[in-house]
């Protein structure tokens, strides 16, 4: 009889070993897929962020945006110089049109 | 040690580039893998680039990292802003890569692949590249003056009126033989057209979304123009299916020429954000995607080039056009190796967005060097179809014959072996009726593509669909360059007539906006209207046309920069710019005396004339050809014209760039600069 229970309690302290290994294993796995994952998603978000921004300066996307920067720049400089402000901020509809006008009045395109 | 390596590896890239190059220039009898130009084009642009370009970066321009750009000094948020130099880059490139890096090449394929590569590249590294370069810094120092403006100021009033003429001429010469160049491609063809018909309300859409609905997001309108302009290729299958359809949609030259030239009047005349800019927006979009789409295609799939080095049409006998290699294949390959034009942009709104002169190093050069290969690619992409094949396609009917058996006889007798069946079963493969007679290389580019876009993604099963995306995306960007060439040539017109009577210089009155629209599309649809009536193709007048006007403003250009060489250092580096002048004056005044006095019919307009007439005087001709033949005689005498034209403009400009360069040798005149003072630059050095 005490033969039998050491024989079990081996046997379930040999499988909690096994069990707590695999854990320990699964843990190691998934924690490395994170890790992995989280690198790569890091190298990608690294990588595709300024190709991004490259993207939408040479399409203009950012141009009004540029503009804003550039309007609040100046309006900061004037201040610290004593001056008044000047005239306000086109609207994005007004900077749109009025930004094609002068791009497409001098060559733009090549052969 | 650490220069030692850097020696040793610069080392290692020339020998790659001239082992490469010999690779594809010895080669006899078998075929070469485009690979091979590939690396001898990256080899030589990089060897370029880190030792020439830094040669006239540091001694002859004599950049200077701490002085003040114009964007710097006038920054105003909209015309001046300094901006990246990556991003500039990418303006700058979408600025200069046209369809001549693309059309050129593929045509002067008919010599064979050498003589274009060779020109290509190294026309590129000691021409073209440094004209764009240098004429940027010198316009950065000047406040961002165009090359017109620099010319009166630094040579002569007379150069800089020829130098504002000569780009009213180029443009209008330009935009007949690109419009050309999309007939040809569309003739016929119910899928093409209905993809480039189905582009216009997508422009429109953009343009409003643009416009009203969320004003400037480029990106969001771009994303939905790339989807739809998507579904408009892959329908065309469809209509190309339907007899009802298809018949609507397939027009002869003519009906084409006039919808191009309607095209063009509209764009000029209707507001700028309704459909010029947003259909920029999507062509700039797929440009930049389709270049690079190509260059990973190439090198994923290593195609084999079946053409030979050299044909037998070297002797000036070539189909496509006549004449020899020197000059023609200068003047074919034009963009892809100097442009001219390329030195409006480089003195237009480039120089007025560098922030640090030195940028102007990666900017102008390497852009240049960026869009030789794309001409190389081009080369690559027109040269691994099969030669009977190719000159199968580029070959004019009044060459070849009208029917598939006359001219696959005909060209198979030149020794490129190509069959009607082969023909026919491409045709069905790419989903066209037939691709005999399409002069004007977008064809044969398109089925190059086509051939390696297929070989990477899809197979033969979507041979028909990639040809149609590069037809599109050829297409696209042509009209691109016909709507924003027509609207600034009206402004230039414009700008001439406000001289003479105030109103019509005004822009936005309407009167003035439909008479001078009017007169530009009038202009050039003459020239594309003769062209597509002509039974030669039209491209064997056009483009050696295009290209003569194209390299006088490259020789203008150059002359004007050798001029500010001389003012800065006499002599010494003089030669950096007067060299490549002096070889284009050379091709520019050959290729112009060939094009009006040369016997041989196919390439001579005086003799071509003369022809004619003796044919109209023999009484030999059917009655119905009289009328046609009457008025290519008057065509040939106004090209004839238009030719001389472009002769005096060179011989103008070398006259009197030469008188001033003499002045200032003898010291009759002082090196007086035009430059912007000096004022330092308020930049943190890592900017």
């Amino acid at each position: 009889m005490k033969d039998e229970t050491r024989n079990s309690d081996s046997r379930n302290s040999a499988f909690g070993l096994i069990l707590f290994r695999v854990s320990i294993f699964a843990f190691r796995v998934s924690f490395s897929f994170w890790l992995s994952f989280s690198r790569v998603s890091i190298f990608a978000f690294r990588v595709s962020f300024p190709l991004w921004r490259w993207l939408r300066a040479v399409l203009d996307d950012d141009a009004y945006d540029r503009y804003l920067t550039h309007r609040v720049t100046l309006s900061e400089a004037e201040r610290q110089r004593g001056g008044v402000e000047g005239s306000a901020a086109l609207s994005p509809a007004d900077f749109y049109r009025l930004r094609l006008e002068e791009k497409y009045s001098r060559p733009t395109r090549c052969c | 040690m650490k220069k030692t390596l850097k020696a040793l590896l610069w080392i290692a890239i020339a020998l790659g580039g001239a082992g490469a190059l010999g690779a594809i220039a010895l080669e006899r009898g078998e075929r070469v893998s485009a690979t091979w130009f590939i690396v001898a084009a990256a080899c030589f642009y990089l060897v370029g680039y880190r030792f020439y370009s830094a040669f006239l970066a540091a001694r002859v321009l004599a950049l200077d990292e701490t002085r003040a750009t114009p964007a710097e000094r006038r920054d105003d948020g909209r015309d001046f802003v300094p901006t990246n130099k990556w991003v500039l880059m990418g303006h700058h490139f979408a600025a200069i890569a046209g369809p001549g890096p693309l059309i050129g090449p593929t045509l002067a394929a008919q010599f064979g692949y050498l003589p274009g590569t060779l020109w290509l590249i190294v026309g590129a590294v000691l021409g073209g590249c440094v004209q764009d370069f240098t004429v940027l810094a010198a316009s950065i120092r000047r406040d961002g003056k165009s090359l017109g403006q620099m010319a009166r100021e630094e040579v002569s009033k007379l150069s800089g009126m020829v130098a504002s003429f000569a780009v009213l001429a180029i443009m209008i010469i330009l935009l007949a033989a690109v419009a050309l160049v999309v007939v040809n491609a569309l003739r016929a063809s119910p899928w093409g057209t209905w993809t480039i018909a189905l582009s216009i309300p997508i422009a429109v859409l953009m343009g409003l979304y643009l416009r009203y609905w969320r004003p400037g997001r480029v990106l969001e309108a771009t994303a939905i123009g790339v989807a739809l302009l998507a579904f408009a290729v892959v329908s065309g299958q469809w209509v190309a299916a339907s007899p009802g359809w298809a018949q609507v949609f397939t027009l002869s030259g003519v009906a084409l020429a006039m919808a191009l030239i309607l095209y063009g009047f509209a764009a000029s005349a209707l507001p700028v954000w309704l459909l010029l800019a947003p259909r920029d927006y999507l062509s700039a979009f797929i440009k930049l995607g389709v270049v690079f789409a190509l260059a990973a295609g190439i090198l994923w799939v290593r195609p084999q080039v079946e053409m030979p080095p050299l044909t037998r049409f070297v002797d000036g006998t070539g189909p496509i056009f006549a004449g020899g290699i020197f000059p023609f294949c200068f003047i074919t390959i034009a963009c892809g190796a100097v442009s001219g034009f390329h030195s409006l942009i480089s003195s237009g709104t480039t120089p007025k967005m560098i922030t640090r002169e030195t940028h102007a190093r990666m900017i102008g050069y390497g852009s240049m060097l960026l869009e030789s290969f794309v001409g190389v690619m081009a080369m690559v992409a027109a040269c691994v179809l099969q030669p009977g094949v190719y000159f199968a396609i580029n070959s004019p009917a009044g060459i070849v014959g009208a029917t598939a058996a006359e001219a696959t006889a005909a060209i198979s007798s030149w020794g490129f072996p190509v069959d009607p069946a082969t023909m026919q079963n491409l045709a069905r493969l790419v989903g066209e009726e037939s691709l005999f007679n399409r002069a004007g290389g977008a064809p044969s580019l398109a089925v190059g593509m086509a051939h390696i876009f297929s070989n990477t993604i899809g197979g033969e099963r979507l041979l028909a669909v990639w040809y149609h995306f590069a037809i599109m995306f050829e297409v696209l960007f042509i009209l691109t360059v016909l709507d924003a060439g027509t609207r600034v040539g009206r402004f230039m017109l414009q700008d001439l007539l406000g001289h003479f009577w105030k109103p019509l210089g005004r822009t936005s009155w309407y009167p003035s906006i439909l008479l001078t629209s009017g007169a530009i599309v009038a202009a050039w649809g003459w020239f594309l209207y003769q062209g597509v009536r002509d039974p030669l193709g039209g491209i064997n007048t056009l483009w050696p046309l295009f290209g003569i006007a194209n390299q006088l403003l490259a020789t203008i250009a150059l002359a004007v920069m050798t001029t500010i060489l001389l003012k800065l250092h006499r002599l010494r580096y003089a030669w950096v710019t007067l060299v490549p002048a002096t070889a284009l004056v050379a091709v520019t005044m050959t290729a112009s005396f060939q094009k009006m006095f040369h016997a041989n019919p196919r390439i001579g307009f005086w003799a071509h004339a003369q022809d004619l007439s003796a044919q109209l005087a023999s009484g030999a001709l059917p009655a119905a050809q009289v009328a046609d033949t009457q008025r290519f005689i008057v065509n040939d005498y106004i090209n004839f014209g238009v030719t001389g034209l472009l002769a005096g403009l060179v011989l103008i400009v070398v006259a009197s760039t030469g008188l001033e360069w003499l002045k200032l040798l003898v010291g009759r005149r002082a090196p007086d600069l035009q430059e912007t003072p000096y004022v330092a630059t308020q930049y943190a050095e890592a900017d």
